[in-house]
């Protein structure tokens, strides 16, 4: 006997998913297809009429369907879409440039090797089994050649012809997880983000669909059916009346219900059976009964069949995740001094600006500055140090460090400027400018020329990673150049002259600052012979100091400053007897204070 | 205790509760910064500005004041009906001195001119009991006054008149003062970097910007610590 076939309900669906670089679901659609398929090479089927269940989960409106015929080998199809949120299979891909920490981050320093790490995570939360997965992850050209740690499920290889990693060979259970970790490194010469490639998922799901329908074909084949009347054999008046179907398709067919009544008796009922068989190809079924008449009985006949159906469902599905974009950190400084040029030897006090600028495409956290304060300027207290960010001042997050702490003037001293935390504030976006001032002083700079102040900025996003690098600046650094001023000074002592009172003697200095800077703490010395004493002297408030030795009377005035071409007469009035030794006054410049 | 009180641009007043010295009561913005019965005894006034001359001569007759200044300011002072045997010409390191107070005249020259023909112009130092006070009106030189231990230096800050920030952060590094107040400030950008410079250039000196109408009592304390501390408002 052939096997029995049945008509098939074939129920395929096709679910498209698109998911953005951070694993959302940026599109997705679904479709279907149900077709009926006629299997047999011989016999067509008529008189189909599709009824369908759960309608309301696809975008079909009707629940009824007049297939019609359908011939031997033939099909009849009906398309539908579905509407569907997610995939049933989870596609996660995390993709970590800092793989030290457990945290995931996610930009690429400029010019700077980064490790790369790319983790597929396949999860399965639903009740059904997903086959024939297969992941394909590209790997684009400036990451180099993976190196793939090998999968618990499946097998995983590197085909460089494409650039591709292959991942397939498995299946995936109710309620499980593979996971695939790929391991990768990037030098960005761009600030541009640079795509990390995407990955590509297929599976397939058998006997189940997306969609609720549930469908149900009646639809009727070749049958034969026949009823042999004959006379009793013992009881004139009766026949005995065999009724016969054979299936004469290549289905199974199932025969429900017959009805018979008698035409020669007003339609009379004689029969009334609900076999509910099912008959195989060339099978068949027959019952006998009896019916009273005085002729040969002639019968009206209404009998139910149908030809016995299948339901095939399945699912592919096919989802993208575009690949994720890894922002590149990157920043450049500039360094301003105002005034550019200062005096040596004097005090000048100067403004630092230190420009960051954001060239990257990155938002970063965190920047740090690493300046320095040469030797003979002054560094400034912390809270002298202001950082704006576009137009607002940062003041939380912020650490400043001078090191050494308490440096002398002569001793270069590095400041160490830390900015953290700006993305609870908005980030620091590309484009934006930090600006961060402090005043500095120059404290009797030596006329060398320059004094090179070098800088170094980096930067971080959150969590930090590997962070960013500005070194331009250290390797070439801003100079404070130094004007070189001529110092020089003249000292004079006129002739003396009588004073007021007999034995009194005026002895007039002038002092001249005939450099090009100031000068301080001027010490003049001037020499009285023994034998005289100080009387008084002018103006009043250059009040020399006295000291008495064994030559005389050592006068000495201190002159916090002398501005160039400041000119101070002053004098003093000496009273005594004997000669007077002229001595030629001395004249000392000090040190800064 | 001697108390400063800051009546805006460049006028202040150091008092004590038996005297008290008025400092170059000019006017500011075509009204005049002291009242004319602000009780005073002395009167200074650095050169014959109206910023710094002001209403000093209705003060002086009103309260009966000394007015010390240099020969143009007193002849200039006569002109506006100040009682002459109030006015007192004081000479470059000439002094002027009453019960607890001494003022002395010192030789400064006036800082960038606004005309060209050059003007008299004296700065003061203002000794009250232990306390030490220069005003150096729109000086823009320094002549001597290093020579001079000051306690509180009120001193310009404005590069069209007198010391721009710059040279004022130099002068008050220079002279070191116990504490420096800016005054006679007509930018703010002027202000802000002297601020900003201010700790670096002159640590050890401490720095009051006072507003207009702000009095704070000047003193040393126990002898030995120069402060400064808001004064009291009576309840």
């Amino acid at each position: 006997m052939s096997e029995a076939l049945k008509v098939v309900i074939d129920l395929s669906e096709k679910v498209d998913c698109v998911l953005s670089g951070d694993n959302k679901v940026k599109s997705i659609s679904a479709k279907g297809t149900l077709t009926v398929k006629n299997p047999s090479r011989r016999n067509k089927v008529w008189s189909c009429e599709l009824q369908l269940g759960g309608v309301s989960s696809t975008s079909l409106k009707e629940e009824r369907y007049d297939v019609g015929e359908v011939p031997a080998g033939g099909t009849w199809t009906l398309e539908y879409n579905i509407p569907v949120s997610s995939p049933l299979i989870s596609l996660k891909e995390t993709v970590d440039t800092y793989p030290k920490d457990s945290a995931i981050n996610w930009a690429v320093a400029f010019n700077r090797v980064t490790p790369v790490r790319c983790i597929i995570t396949l999860t399965n939360p639903s009740d059904i089994f997903a086959r024939n997965i297969e992941v394909r992850k590209r790997i684009p050209k400036g990451f180099g050649d993976p190196s793939i740690e090998p999968p618990q499920t499946g097998s995983a290889e590197y085909v460089s012809e494409t650039r591709e990693v292959i991942w397939r060979g498995f299946d995936l259970a109710p309620g499980a997880e593979a996971t695939l970790a790929i391991n990768m490194a990037v030098k960005p010469e761009e600030v541009k983000p640079i795509g990390a490639g995407e990955v590509k998922l297929t599976y397939q799901i058998v006997g189940s669909t997306a969609s609720s329908l549930t469908p149900d074909l009646y639809c009727i084949s070749d049958l034969r059916f026949g009823v042999e009347p004959a006379e009793s054999l013992s009881k004139p008046n009766f026949w005995d009346c065999t009724l016969e179907f054979l299936n004469t398709s290549d289905f199974m067919e199932l025969l429900l219900d017959v009805e018979m009544s008698l035409v020669s008796d007003g339609r009379s009922p004689a029969l009334s059976l609900s076999p509910n068989v099912e008959l195989l190809p060339h099978q068949s079924w027959s019952y006998t009964f009896q019916v009273e008449s005085p002729e040969l009985p002639v019968f009206e006949t209404k009998f139910n069949y149908r030809v016995a159906y299948e339901v095939k469902r399945s699912v592919y599905t096919t989802v993208v995740k575009e690949e994720t974009l890894l922002p590149v950190m990157k920043v450049e400084a500039e360094k301003i001094f105002a005034p550019a040029e200062v005096d040596a030897y004097d005090k000048t006090p100067m403004s630092v600006t230190v420009n960051v600028f954001n060239v990257g495409s990155a938002e970063l956290d965190a920047v740090s500055i690493i300046d320095t304060v040469p030797e003979d300027f002054r560094a400034p207290t912390s809270d002298k140090i202001k950082i704006t960010l576009g137009d607002r001042e940062i003041t939380s997050g912020v650490t400043i460090a001078l090191e050494p702490p308490s440096a002398p003037i002569e001793q270069s001293k590095t400041l160490k400027i830390a900015v953290a935390g700006l993305s609870k504030i908005g980030g620091f976006k590309p484009g934006q400018t930090m600006k961060v001032f402090y005043p500095v002083v120059a404290w009797g700079p030596k006329p060398k020329g320059k004094y090179l102040a070098p800088l170094r900025v980096t930067c971080n996003i959150s969590p930090p990673g590997l962070e960013g690098e500005f070194l331009r600046l250290e390797e070439i650094p801003p100079a404070i150049e130094v004007k070189y001023a001529r110092r020089a000074v003249k000292i004079f002592k006129e002739s003396i002259t009588p004073g007021a009172e007999k034995n009194q003697y005026i002895v007039p200095l002038i002092i001249v600052n005939s450099g090009e800077v100031n000068i301080e703490n001027v010490t003049v010395k001037d020499f009285v012979p023994p034998g005289f004493k100080l009387v008084s002297w002018k103006p009043e408030e250059l009040q020399p100091k006295v000291e008495e030795t064994p030559d005389g009377l050592v006068l000495s005035w201190l002159f916090v400053r002398i501005e160039p071409k400041q000119e101070i007469q002053f004098s003093y009035v000496i009273e005594g007897s004997g000669r007077y030794v002229r001595k030629e006054p001395q004249i000392t410049i000090g040190p800064l204070t | 205790m001697p108390v400063l009180k800051f009546f805006g641009h460049a006028s202040f007043k150091l008092s004590s509760p038996k005297v008290s010295v008025l400092l170059d009561p000019g006017y500011f913005e075509g009204r005049p910064l002291v009242g004319e019965n602000e009780k005073v005894n002395v009167i200074c006034v650095t050169h014959n500005h109206p910023d710094h001359l002001g209403n000093a001569a209705k003060i002086a007759a009103s309260q009966k004041a000394f007015v010390v200044g240099a020969s143009e300011v007193i002849e200039k002072l006569k002109v506006e009906g100040a009682p002459e045997w109030l006015l007192r010409p004081l000479n470059p390191g000439e002094s002027f001195v009453r019960p607890e107070i001494k003022v002395t005249a010192i030789d400064l020259k006036h800082g960038p001119p606004k005309s060209p023909s050059p003007i008299q112009h004296l700065a003061f130092l203002v000794e009250l009991g232990k306390v030490k006070l220069v005003h150096l009106g729109d000086a823009g030189t320094r002549g001597l006054l290093g020579q001079y231990q000051i306690d509180v230096l009120l001193i310009g800050v404005d590069e069209t008149e007198t010391f721009p920030p710059v040279q004022a952060l130099q002068a008050v590094s220079d002279l070191k003062p116990k504490m420096a107040i800016p005054m006679h400030v007509r930018k703010k950008e002027e202000l802000d970097y002297f601020e900003e410079h201010f700790s670096l250039m002159a640590p050890e000196v401490k720095y009051k910007r006072m507003n207009a109408g702000e009095e704070i009592i000047v003193e040393w304390a126990a002898g030995t610590e120069f402060t400064f501390k808001p004064l009291p408002r009576e309840a």
